[in-house]
């Protein structure tokens, strides 16, 4: 169809008036009918571009009328357009099951039809040679699953003396449960409940807040900095020698940066010797034997042995995008390559990294890749590190 | 009566995420550009609410929407544009075309279904009165 190209339209129907928009408008041309008999043999005759009918003709409704078109002649290309009184959803979708190309209720805007009619002209050569074809599979592959109940179920047997004694010692050694459970995001965006042995107190979340009030006092310190002398160069007895000018106040150096090193520990929660964890604790962390009960999670199927790190929902919410919902893929490991990556270099990498690293496993991943990451992880787990 | 949510969006990924948060609340169906969004839905299929990504191939978000909103059967169903341009030029142009509303990835997935039972909600309201 030509871009300025007449649009010859056949209007069959009582009230031309309901679409007096198109009348009035140059780019189109109209041939109006009453009888759908005189209709007929007009368009075996002539070529138009679209056929717009009113839903109640005079003997049968214009959904008839189209599939009677249909069948008789090869004008079912046509454009076929249904003209509503008022809106009926159960109409519309008949209509459109039938093969209508559209259905509208009056009134008719010419700016809406014109492109409307382009359009189609235009789908209807594209439809021909586009086959909808669709790849959703994501499924993981049976052997992975095999892999994973096999090795954990074993791990489990295996380990179960050594678990045993842990779960005694940390009932015996504080109140509270055994599991520490939290809310994990993983594979496909499954949420579920992710489990460790428990390494604080009962309530750490409160003795957070006094942790964090402890450290308040380092940075009440660097305020106090500005304006006054340093008291270990008043110790020693000679004045401060480098001087920095700070909002006008004279500064000595050497106390400055030191406050200002105890202000930047203040700011992470992760404390030396964090009073909220418990001996035992401490003891599982170091060994990473509190991660073991995610051979649970791995035996019911929430994760994997090898995968991608379990993340908690805030930082799930961050991955909604294009790029990061990849990560998804791939389900939620015990170990993977941010374990690997993360031990080997012994120093925190940061966000980006983590999250191309996962991305990277999502598409890498096979079989061999995960055996790799296995027997990458076993000396990895022996260099003492809190992760 | 469960509603139905055409979610169109070329990342596989996305769109499974997409039908992860709303599958448990609507019956959602997934299409990954414009053609086939509309092609599905020239068929027959009329969703009750349109969720879609801008950059796409074959036919993009504006295009999609374009002709949406030039349909008679569509023109009145609510869309929202889910898309990785936060800029408000491009907000604009597409609430000017119509959309109900937009959405910047990435989003939090609880505001979107919180957005969605907004708009059904509403949408009942308005068949009550």
């Amino acid at each position: 169809m030509e871009t300025n190209e007449l649009l010859k339209i056949v209007y069959l129907g009582s009230d031309s008036n309901k679409i007096a928009a198109l009348y009035n408008d140059k780019r189109f041309k109209m041939y109006k009918f009453t009888e759908a008999f005189a209709a007929s043999s007009f368009l075996k005759k002539e070529k138009v571009h679209a056929i717009i009918c009113d839903l109640n003709l005079k003997n049968f409704t214009g959904i008839e009328y189209f599939e009677n078109l249909h069948k008789n002649s090869k004008s079912a290309k046509i454009i076929f357009f249904l003209l509503l009184e008022k809106y009926d959803k159960d109409i519309i979708k008949t209509a459109l099951k039938t093969g209508i190309d559209d259905v509208y209720v009056v009134p008719l805007y010419a700016d809406t039809v014109y492109k409307r009619i382009k359009f189609l002209s235009e789908i209807k050569r594209i439809r021909k040679h586009n086959k909808i074809k669709r790849q959703e599979k994501y499924k993981l592959h049976w052997s992975k699953r095999l892999f994973d109940i096999v090795v954990a179920s074993t791990a489990l047997i295996l380990l179960s003396p050594l678990l045993l004694i842990v779960m005694i010692l940390i009932k015996l050694e504080s109140k509270g449960s055994i599991f520490y459970v939290s809310k994990r995001v993983g594979r496909g965006y499954k949420i579920f409940d992710f489990y460790k042995f428990r390494s604080m107190y009962e309530g750490a979340d409160a003795k957070l807040k006094e942790v964090k009030n402890s450290n308040q006092y380092a940075q009440e310190v660097i305020s106090e900095t500005t304006g006054e002398t340093c008291p270990q160069c008043e110790k020693l007895g000679h004045p401060c020698s480098p001087i920095l000018y700070i909002d006008g106040y004279e500064v000595c150096e050497n106390h400055y940066l030191k406050s200002k090193k105890n202000k930047i520990k203040s700011t992470f929660i992760k404390i030396e010797n964090d009073p909220r964890i418990t001996k035992v604790g401490k003891f599982i962390r170091n060994t990473s034997i509190d991660e073991l009960p995610q051979l649970i999670n791995v035996l019911k199927g929430d994760m994997s042995i090898v995968g991608n790190r379990p993340l908690p929902l805030y930082e799930a919410e961050l991955l909604t995008t294009d790029e990061w919902s990849e990560r998804f893929l791939a389900p939620a490991g015990l170990t993977g390559l941010w374990q690997v990556k993360k031990r080997g270099k012994s120093g925190s990498m940061s966000a980006e990294e983590r999250k191309q690293l996962d991305n990277y496993y999502a598409r890498k991943s096979s079989f061999l890749f995960d055996l790799k990451l296995i027997f990458m992880t076993i000396p990895a787990l022996f260099q003492s590190e809190t992760v | 009566m469960e509603k139905n949510i055409l979610v169109v969006d070329d990342t596989l990924m996305m769109r499974k995420l997409i039908k992860r948060f709303l599958g448990q609340f609507y019956n959602v169906r997934l299409e990954e550009n414009g053609l086939d969004a509309f092609l599905s839905m020239q068929q027959g299929y009329i969703p009750d609410l349109i969720i879609s990504d801008i950059q796409m191939p074959k036919m993009d978000g504006f295009e999609f929407l374009e002709q949406v909103k030039s349909t008679g059967f569509l023109k009145d169903i609510p869309v929202i544009m889910l898309s990785s341009i936060d800029e408000s030029k491009v907000r604009v142009k597409f609430l000017k075309l119509g959309v109900t509303d937009y959405l910047v990835k990435p989003f939090n997935p609880e505001e979107l279904v919180l957005k969605v039972n907004n708009i059904f909600e509403r949408m009942n309201q308005y068949v009550q009165n």
